[in-house]
């Protein structure tokens, strides 16, 4: 079983081994299409016929949880085909509230720091620096800066604990019209689209900003941990609650339906196919979290 | 000031001035001056922002539909499109949150904005790319 740790509890050597497998996927061009993965799935409409910024394959439905549980699973097993016993740490952001900015993951020896405001907010520190690292835009090709983040862009901190509890809390799973309004439903709740109690997932991608505020996020090697985070309250969430169920079984949107293939991993797309149902048990695929 | 005037006369003053106004209107030059209700209805915010143009108008025929097929339901439209948005000539898929009153583009998927305005400059100030309808290498297992 292998085990996704809180990030403050890596050693040095755990860190470097995250760094040096995340640089190898990048090199073989495979972080760049697990990049297109998102920018393709957010601009897929569930189901067809809707805006997609109303509901999409990935985001503002269901599937939300699910969709990013498999989508961290493939880039894991990435991981692990360069370094084995490599696994994507979570961050914790409650641990952060009080000063995010100051976050031991930004450290020069790990993920570096935040963008530079006076030249198009790129990051200079730390291995995912300008000339160090490359980032793809919406339409899959290299963007002509590095990669971009700027510290409370959108957001002035990230979430507390206060407010995840209400995630855990907050049943059932999820609702009609299963979409960004949809009241009570723990999805819409861990997503961040309810209004009260913090925005939780949306508010960190806010928080850091540049890059992350976008279609292609995972260009920002910090999405990874900060949706190991986002997984590991859905899981105990299902823990807490094993009552209740993935919402709907049937009769939702196209692609959020508990035996629905999730784009693009509806063996046309990607020869790869994944549905809600294959997915609601992380012990079935191999991790756990400590 | 009319008051010496007969019926007679006050008709036909009438007459001339409406003749007079409608003449001027039909000259092409003079009648820039006098916009009709579709072209006062079109541009809503014209900017150059960091050195790209974006462009709001209103949509007084938003074709969204009334209802949408959602699974096995028919529901109301939860969003409409009360105006579009197009930056260097390119639209851009901005709905409006019926519930929130909020404007939301999937090109921004965790931020919701108060005006298109502010949703505008985001993109620019983000650099992002307005799709032209490429596809994406998927490739990858």
């Amino acid at each position: 079983m292998a085990t996704r740790k809180n990030v403050r509890n890596l050693t040095s050597t755990e860190k470097q081994n995250l760094i040096d497998a995340i640089k190898a996927v990048k090199a073989d061009g495979i972080y760049d299409i697990y990049v297109n993965w998102h920018t393709a799935a957010l601009s897929y409409p569930t189901p067809s016929g809707v805006s997609p910024s109303y509901r999409n394959a990935a985001h503002r439905g269901p599937a939300f949880l699910p969709w990013h549980r498999y989508y961290l699973h493939r880039f894991e097993l990435q991981l692990q085909a360069k370094i084995p016993d490599v696994t994507i740490p979570y961050w914790d952001w409650t641990q952060d509230t009080a000063s995010p900015a100051n976050s031991p993951i930004w450290a020069v020896d790990f993920l570096g720091g935040n963008g530079d405001p006076n030249d198009s907010n790129q990051v200079k520190t730390g291995p995912f620096a300008v000339g160090q690292w490359t980032v793809v835009g919406e339409n899959g090709s290299n963007r002509t800066r590095g990669l971009a983040r700027r510290f409370g862009q959108q957001a002035s901190t990230v979430p507390n604990q206060t407010q995840v509890n209400t995630a855990l809390g907050e049943t059932p799973y999820d609702r009609t019209n299963w979409d960004a309004n949809s009241s009570p439903s723990h999805r819409n709740r861990l997503e961040g689209f309810l209004s009260g109690g913090g925005q939780l997932h949306n508010q960190v991608h806010r928080w850091v900003g540049g890059d992350m505020l976008t279609n292609p996020s995972p260009n920002d090697p910090v999405f990874w941990l900060h949706h190991s985070n986002v997984d590991r309250i859905w899981a105990l969430w299902q823990t807490n609650n094993p009552s209740q169920g993935y919402l709907p079984a049937s009769g939702g949107p196209t692609g959020h339906n508990l035996n629905d293939s999730m784009y693009p991993w509806n063996g046309q797309a990607t020869t790869l196919t994944a549905r809600p149902s294959d997915v609601l048990s992380i012990s079935a695929l191999g991790y756990d979290y400590a | 000031m009319f008051s010496n005037f007969s019926r007679r006369q006050f008709f036909r003053l009438i007459g001339f001035s409406l003749a007079g106004i409608t003449a001027i209107g039909s000259i092409p030059f003079i009648g820039k001056f006098f916009a009709n209700k579709a072209q006062a209805q079109e541009a809503v915010t014209q900017e150059v922002y960091r050195g790209r143009n974006y462009r709001i108008v209103n949509n007084p025929v938003d074709n969204t539909p009334a209802t949408i097929r959602d699974g096995t339901r028919t529901i109301q439209t939860p969003y409409d499109r009360p105006v579009r948005l197009f930056i260097d000539d390119r639209e851009v898929d901005v709905i409006r949150n019926k519930s929130s009153n909020k404007y939301v583009t999937y090109l921004l998927p965790f931020s919701e904005f108060n005006s298109v305005r502010e949703l505008a400059r985001t993109l620019i100030e983000l650099n992002v790319a307005i799709p032209n309808g490429q596809s994406l290498n998927l490739n990858a297992t």
